[in-house]
Order: structure tokens, then C-alpha cells, then sequence
């Protein structure tokens, strides 16, 4: 038992310790740049694993949301002058109301038409930024959206990016975690396995369910909001039911009832895209390949996997240890 | 009224494909991501009979469709038999047809190339005149041959006794378990039937619309917006709601915008979901408790 | 002095042409355990699915404690003192034992968002509190060294023990059971009798469901009778057991021989 307490502690210390050291480890621009990506999208996985992954409530919109949170942050930054904090905040509550607004048809609705509906969602949004030219200037895009800028310190080099994600991410994982493991996280749970009885508990399910799409847009909301800044640029290309897709796998393939399973998933899949690259397309064959390999073999995601294993290694460890005492064995 | 008119071939592969995603939900609870991909391989396929192979237009169309309807049992056996198998949760199994879509679409890109594919059309695309509107005979084609085919199925599911099986097991699978039938089987058979309609599709549209290894994504998800719209476990509410949407579209394209053409469609899609999300064209569906 | 605790009057529920329930009108009395037994078909779940909200029925009313109850909306039974649980058993089946039973409290445990993500004391003490009273629940059915176990792994009689645990965690003044003694081996039958007569002096109401006669006659101090939808009998279990309605209704064979007829 104090071994695996000083396992844990470990364990969270190199957690911590290694990605606040890691722009002095990896020199190369470009594998920061991959990093920093991976970062946005972690969060974006985050929230589609509470909303997803914990309630069951599948969304395949999410790239809706992410584009609302670019085009409101950049537009107020590149019009407005607004500053990066005070843009993020305001593409926040853009998300949060769009969230509870999709909340509220979407409620009743569960398997095929849940689905249908999100990716409705996510091409209305696309749709309308790429039409209402006035506003959202059409195909062409959002250009030279400002650097973030905080107290006289200009956010610009891949590394400074780097502790700027790394800090959402770090406070995004944190708040997820909490909620995750706490009644809030048992709730979300129960709705998923079983909503009928969950009311019989007494839970609000509507109210719960409102509250889950709410946080997975906030969550791609301020993703976006740190993507409009990171690229520079934005048109509604960089958000199609393709993405939305993409963030989906990253939540199924890392594991979509974990929280460290979002950034297993972004992680893994915005690192295979890239070093796959080369083999263009093959490398998407290989992708889908994967996809289809995961959900059958592995429909935990890599997280479970991992919990699987430590499991079952529990279990080997206790069985020997009571064979040894005498003690019964596992039923 | 013309535009009536000139979402009629549209909504009649609208209704293909919308026919198929409710065959399969009905029959095994699966939604198919890949469906809109069948249609592309049926169109590619049927270009290589008809190109390579110098196939008549119906032997192309038969033999796309078999070729297919392989492909869809192979998919059947492979993928979906096993996660059923392993009691996967339904989201797993949207991801693996995902994951079959994604498949299939970059092999079609790396065999047939990016570039798109002409398809001549077996008839001339000439108009024809009935009175003040107009008609080509390629529109008049797709429109007979998807009805054809309609008939050929549902001759198919009422008369022959593995049409009956399917028929079981998408009202009651456990009883239908119990009644002996082999519910592997009438999956596959879903699948496959379902594949060969979407290729069906596919051959029917390629003279219209371009041949390339993308065009699933968009048909694919079209049809399915007619299913829900229809009505998703009932056959002849996606038929319904596959010209439904074709004339719609029409319509709308042609009056308000093509730009914002397809955000109609979806807004129309918001507000069936949102009023009668069993779908416009079935009775409405009480859930048991 | 014997108080009602639930009155229910006039419940009628049709589905499509099929009445299910027909002017149904029931009495509990507080502290009793209060049996519902008919034929397979009766209307018992389904009048049962009318108190907890689950299906709205088309004329009556039912008060819990004076208090009327509104019909559809599952979710304000638990507020109201009423908890159940169900004929194929509803529990969440990727949680652990435990987790179940503290969602059975989800009303009576507070939700400090704020205190929750700073991982504050109000929600450290909040959780650790509901932790003790769902764990006391488990130990009162004797699951207790089962709390970590995922429910899925558990077998079926303690499947059940668990259900009823989180129906209990709720502490609610009346408990719903839909046939909890279903698929159950002789000892666990027993066991449960026990718990059901524990439950009852610790001043709680149980009205059950059951196929198994002997259990019926054994605990209950009062027995309602459907049948197709309508009350045929009620009374003492001496009362139902020779009451001829009752007798025909099963086919002729009295109440003390039927054994337990399964689902």
C-alpha cells in the first residue's frame, strides 16, 4: 500500500515536472508546433469525454463549437482590438449559450438522432461562416488574428505557446478531473448506463445532460480561442465534419471514460497524422484501419487498456499473495 | 413546378440511399457510416465494367451491385460481427463504420486517382419537352431504375423467406432468435442488400454528378438526413423522405439560395428533430418502458 | 394508531385497447410491509411504473403522506420519500457496487460545484459522508466487502441485495419492490425476508411485489389482489388466501401449495 502511494506521487510529480521542462528538451520547432496542436485538441477531447464518454451522449459536432470559438475570439481581437483574455472569455460564453441552446432539442434525443443532430450543428456553423461574408469574410477567412499579449508579455515563439496551452490544458484536465470524480462525474455515469433508472434516483437528467454539452463547448470553445491566436489564420476549411470526426476518434481511441484518455487520444492521433504524413494516402488507410482495430479490440481506448492491464496485474498480485496466506482466492 | 421536377432524380437516390440506412438500423440497429461510400465504389466499379470490361449499362449496374453487395457482406463478417459479438456499445460501432468509410474512400483515392471520372450516360442527356417543362432522359432513367429496384426489394422482404427472416428480426430479434432464425445470416444479407442499393445509387448518379473517390461523404450523409427525416426504422417512410428532401433541395436551391442550400437542409433536419423526431412520415413511435 | 402513508384512488391506465388498470384503488399503511400479488399479466409493474412517474395514467390520484404525487416526472419520487426497485433489475453496470448506491442518495447529498473543482471541504466532507452512509447500506445487506466490485461481475442474487441497497441509501419512507425475491435461491430468500422485516422496524413501508406465495403470506400484513387490471381482494393473508376470487384467479390451486412461479 506505500509503495503504490509513493508510486502515485511519482507518478504526478514527472507529470508535471516533464511537460514544464519539455520546450528545454525538444529544440526543434516544428515538434513543438505538433505539441502545441496536440495541446489544443487535448482540450477539445476533454470536453467531448464528459459529454461523450461519461454521459454517452455522442456529439459529432464538436468542430461547430471549436469554429464559434476561433471566429468570435478572432473577430473581436482583429476588429475590436479586444485583448486575448477578455476575446476568450467572450468566445466562451459564445460556446456556452450556443451549447444550451443546442442542449435543448438535443435532450430528447439519443443513438442515430443525437448524431445526426450534432452534425447538423457542426455544418450549420461551418455554412453560415462560410456565407455571411459581411462578418466572417466568407471563404477567405479570419487573417493576421493578433498574438496573445498578457501584461506587456507577447505571446509569439512556439515555446511561449507551449506554456500558454500547457496552462489551459493544465487547469482543463484539473476542473475535468474534479468533476469527473466527484457525484457530478457519478451522475453523468449513471445517465449514460441507464437514464430511466438514474430518474428513479432522483437525478435531473435533462438538467445534467444540458450541463454536459455546455461544458464540452466550453471546452472547444476556448480550445478555439487559443487556435484562432496560435495559427494566425482561420477559414471555415480548418472546421468540417472531418474534424469533428477526427475529435471523436481521439476521444474513443485514447478512452473515452478517462479524462487522461483525451490526452492520450490527441496525443497519439496528432502524432500519428504527422509522422504518417509521408505516406499520404496510406496513411489514412492505415488511420481507419486503426480506428476499426480499436473499437473492436479495444473499446476502452488505450486508458482502458492501460486500467485492464494494471488490473489484471492487481489480480495476479493479490492471487499469489493469498495463495501464499491461505486466504481465498478471486470468485 | 420545373424544380419539382428537377429534384425528382435527386430524391430518387436520396431514397436509395435513405432505404438503405433503415434497412440496416431495422435489421441489426447499426447506422452506417459507410453507406455513402458504397455509392462511390458502385460508381467507380461500374465505370471500370463499363470501361475496361465494355459491359453494357445493365450488366454494369448488376455487376457493380454484386461486387458490392460482397464487399458489404465481407464488412458484415468482419467488423460488425465481431463487435455485436462483443456487446459494443452503439458509438463503437458508428467509429467502425467511420473507420470503413475512411478506409474505403483513400483506397478508392489511391487506385482510381483524385482526379474525377467521367461516366457517360447510357441514355442521351438531351431534354425532353412535357409541355412547359422540361425532362432528360437520364432523369427519367434514374427515377425508373430506383423505382425498379424499390419494387424488386420489397418483393423481395414480403415474398421470399429470407425477406420474412429479415423481416423477424427487425421486428423482435430475440424472438426471432428463438424462432430459429439465423441472425448472422440476415445481417449479412442486410448489409449486402443495402451495399448494392447504394451502388445501384451510385451508377445511376455518376452521369450527373462527378466520379470521385469524395463523393460518398456528401450523398452519404444526405441520405441519411432523408431516413431521419422519413422516419428511420420504416422503409417506405425513407423512400418518402428521400424525395421529400431531393424536392425540397430543388425547391429551396432554386428559389432562396444555393449557397445556403445545404443549411436548409439541415435546418429542415433541426426542426424535424426538434417537432417529430420520429420522422414526418410515420406514425408516431411510443417508447416502452 | 395505524396512519396511511399512501392512498391511492381510482388509477385507471390503458395501453392502446388493453386496460391495464382499472379503477384501482390501495391503501398503505405506515410501517407494514403491504404485498401486491395477480396472475402474471395483473397490472402490478404497471401500477407500480404509475406511483414512481413512469407512465402517467389517465384518472386517479395518489397522495404519499397527504401529499399529492405528480404523475410523469420520475425524477420528484426520490424527494418525496418514495424509492423502488425493478422487476429486471436497473442497476448502472460499469459501476462498482458502491457507486451505485451513493447515486441512490443523489438527492439527499448536496452538489458544491465551486467546492467540488477546488476540491474544497464542504465537498470532501459532503463525499465522505454520503461514502460512510452507502457503505452502512451495503454492510445492512451484507455486501459490504463487495463496494469496489463492479456490478456486472456480481451475481445475480447480490445484483439484487445491491439494487435494494440503493433503493434503501436514499432512506426513503416508503420502498417499492418489484419482485426481489425473482431468480433467487432458497437462502437468499430467506435472507431477504429478513432484511425486508429489518427495513420494517427501522419504521420503514415496503410494499412488494411477488410471485413466491410463501414469502407473500410470510411478511406481509396486508395483501392486495389484482387481477386483469382490477382489485379482486384484500386483507390479512389468512383473508386472501381463502378468498374464492383469489383462488380462481390463480386456476384453482389455493395459495399456500403455489410455490413460487418464477417470472
Amino acid at each position: 500500500m506505500a509503495i503504490e502511494n509513493t508510486g502515485k506521487k511519482l507518478v504526478l510529480l514527472l507529470a508535471v515536472a516533464v511537460p514544464l521542462l519539455l520546450p528545454l528538451l525538444v529544440s526543434n520547432n516544428y515538434y513543438l508546433h505538433v505539441i502545441n496542436l496536440a495541446g489544443i485538441y487535448t482540450l477539445i477531447a476533454i470536453g467531448l469525454n464528459l459529454l461523450s464518454g461519461y454521459t454517452g451522449q455522442v456529439s459529432m459536432g464538436q468542430a461547430g463549437f471549436f469554429a464559434l470559438g476561433t471566429y468570435v475570439a478572432g473577430l473581436l481581437a482583429i476588429n475590436l482590438g479586444i485583448p486575448f483574455w477578455a476575446a476568450s472569455l467572450a468566445a466562451i460564453a459564445a460556446c456556452a449559450l450556443c451549447g444550451a441552446a443546442i442542449a435543448i432539442p438535443a435532450m430528447r434525443l439519443s443513438g442515430p438522432y443525437l448524431v445526426l443532430a450534432t452534425v447538423g450543428f457542426g455544418e450549420i456553423i461551418r455554412l453560415i461562416l462560410l456565407n455571411w461574408t459581411p462578418v466572417t469574410r466568407g471563404a477567405a477567412g479570419l487573417t493576421a488574428i493578433p498574438l496573445p499579449k498578457f501584461f506587456g508579455w507577447q505571446c509569439s515563439s512556439e515555446a511561449q505557446f507551449y506554456y500558454l496551452i500547457f496552462s489551459f490544458v493544465l487547469l482543463g484536465t484539473y476542473v475535468a478531473y474534479r468533476l469527473a470524480h466527484s457525484k457530478v462525474g457519478r451522475t453523468f455515469a449513471a445517465i449514460r448506463e441507464d437514464e430511466l433508472a438514474a430518474e428513479a434516483m432522483g437525478v435531473r437528467v435533462n438538467r445534467y445532460k444540458s450541463a454536459a454539452f455546455v461544458l464540452s463547448a466550453i471546452y472547444a470553445g476556448m480550445a478555439g480561442a487559443l487556435y484562432g491566436a496560435f495559427s494566425g489564420v482561420a477559414s471555415p476549411d480548418n472546421f468540417t465534419f472531418d474534424d469533428s470526426v477526427a475529435f471523436l476518434c481521439m476521444s474513443v481511441i485514447g478512452g473515452s471514460r478517462t479524462i487522461v484518455g483525451a490526452l492520450i487520444g490527441s496525443f497519439m492521433l496528432t502524432g500519428m497524422s504527422e509522422a504518417l504524413r509521408a505516406l499520404q494516402t496510406y496513411r489514412l488507410i492505415l488511420y481507419g484501419g486503426i480506428l476499426i482495430f480499436t473499437v473492436i479490440y479495444m473499446p476502452q481506448g488505450l486508458a482502458g487498456l492501460a486500467a485492464t492491464v494494471r488490473a489484471r496485474l492487481r489480480r495476479t498480485a493479490g492471487r499469489s499473495a493469498a495463495a501464499s496466506t491461505g486466504g481465498e482466492g478471486k470468485a | 413546378m420545373q424544380y419539382l421536377l428537377n429534384g425528382l432524380p435527386i430524391g430518387a437516390i436520396y431514397a436509395l440511399v435513405a432505404l438503405s440506412y433503415s434497412l440496416i438500423y431495422t435489421a441489426s440497429g447499426v447506422l452506417n457510416w459507410s453507406q455513402g461510400d458504397m455509392v462511390m465504389l458502385g460508381a467507380y466499379l461500374g465505370f471500370a465494367f463499363f470501361h475496361f470490361l465494355h459491359f453494357g449499362f445493365t450488366l454494369a449496374l448488376l455487376g457493380a451491385m454484386l461486387l458490392v453487395g460482397a464487399i458489404g457482406i465481407l464488412v458484415q463478417l468482419c467488423i460488425l460481427r465481431p463487435l455485436r459479438k462483443r456487446q459494443a456499445p452503439p458509438i463503437n460501432v458508428v467509429i467502425a463504420t467511420l473507420g470503413v468509410a475512411i478506409v474505403t474512400r483513400n483506397l478508392a483515392l489511391a487506385i482510381w486517382g483524385p482526379e474525377a471520372q467521367i461516366f457517360p450516360s447510357p441514355v442521351s442527356s438531351a431534354p425532353l419537352a412535357i409541355g412547359a417543362l422540361s425532362v432528360t432522359r437520364q432523369d427519367l432513367l434514374i427515377v425508373a431504375v430506383a423505382i425498379l429496384l424499390m419494387i424488386v426489394l420489397h418483393y423481395l422482404l414480403r415474398k421470399t423467406r429470407k425477406g420474412k427472416a429479415l423481416r423477424a428480426v427487425a421486428q423482435d430479434r430475440y424472438a426471432a432468435v428463438l424462432m430459429g432464425v439465423d441472425t448472422e445470416k440476415s445481417d449479412a444479407l442486410a448489409f449486402a442488400a443495402s451495399a448494392a442499393l447504394g451502388a445501384a445509387a451510385g451508377i445511376l448518379v455518376a452521369p450527373v454528378f462527378f466520379v470521385t473517390f469524395n463523393m460518398g461523404a456528401g450523398i452519404g450523409l444526405k441520405g441519411f438526413v432523408a431516413a431521419v427525416i422519413g422516419g428511420l426504422g420504416n422503409i417506405p417512410a425513407a423512400i418518402a423522405g428521400g424525395f421529400f428532401l431531393g424536392i425540397v433541395e430543388s425547391v429551396a436551391g432554386g428559389q432562396i439560395s444555393s449557397g445556403y442550400r445545404d443549411a436548409i437542409t439541415f435546418a429542415l433536419l433541426i426542426l424535424v428533430l426538434w417537432l417529430r423526431p420520429s420522422g414526418l412520415f410515420l406514425r408516431k413511435v411510443r417508447q416502452r418502458v | 394508531m395505524q396512519t396511511h402513508i399512501m392512498a391511492i384512488s381510482g388509477i385507471c391506465k390503458s395501453f392502446g385497447g388493453l386496460q391495464a388498470l382499472d379503477d384501482v384503488c390501495l391503501d398503505v399503511m405506515a410501517n407494514t410491509v403491504h404485498g401486491i400479488i395477480g396472475p402474471n399479466g395483473a397490472g402490478k409493474t404497471t401500477l407500480f411504473n404509475v406511483i414512481t412517474g413512469l407512465v402517467p395514467p389517465e384518472k386517479g390520484k395518489i397522495t404519499v403522506r397527504g401529499v399529492p404525487l405528480p404523475f410523469a416526472r420520475p425524477a420528484q419520487l426520490a424527494p418525496l420519500g418514495v424509492a423502488r426497485t425493478f422487476q429486471n433489475i436497473r442497476l448502472f453496470k460499469s459501476l462498482s457496487a458502491l457507486d451505485n448506491v451513493l447515486i441512490g442518495q443523489h438527492v439527499h447529498t448536496p452538489t458544491p460545484i465551486l467546492s467540488i473543482i477546488v476540491n474544497g471541504g464542504a465537498a470532501r466532507r459532503g463525499e465522505k459522508a454520503a461514502v460512510e452512509e452507502s457503505l452502512a447500506a451495503l454492510r445492512f445487506v451484507g455486501l459490504e466487502d463487495k463496494a469496489g466490485e463492479l456490478v456486472r461481475n456480481l451475481a445475480y442474487g447480490q445484483q439484487r441485495l445491491v439494487e435494494f441497497a440503493r433503493a434503501l441509501a436514499a432512506k426513503p419512507a416508503i420502498l417499492l419492490l418489484d419482485e426481489p425475491a425473482a431468480g433467487m435461491n432458497p437462502t437468499e430468500k430467506s435472507h431477504l425476508v429478513q432484511l425486508i422485516r429489518a427495513v420494517q422496524e427501522r419504521r420503514q413501508t415496503v410494499v412488494l411485489i411477488e410471485h413466491d406465495m410463501k414469502l407473500v403470506m410470510n411478511l406481509c400484513s396486508t395483501i392486495t389482489v389484482l387481477d386483469h387490471g382490477k382489485k379482486i381482494a384484500e386483507g390479512t393473508p389468512d383473508h386472501v388466501r381463502h378468498h374464492p376470487e383469489v383462488i380462481s384467479a390463480y386456476l384453482g390451486r389455493s395459495g399456500s401449495h403455489a410455490g413460487s412461479t418464477g417470472n
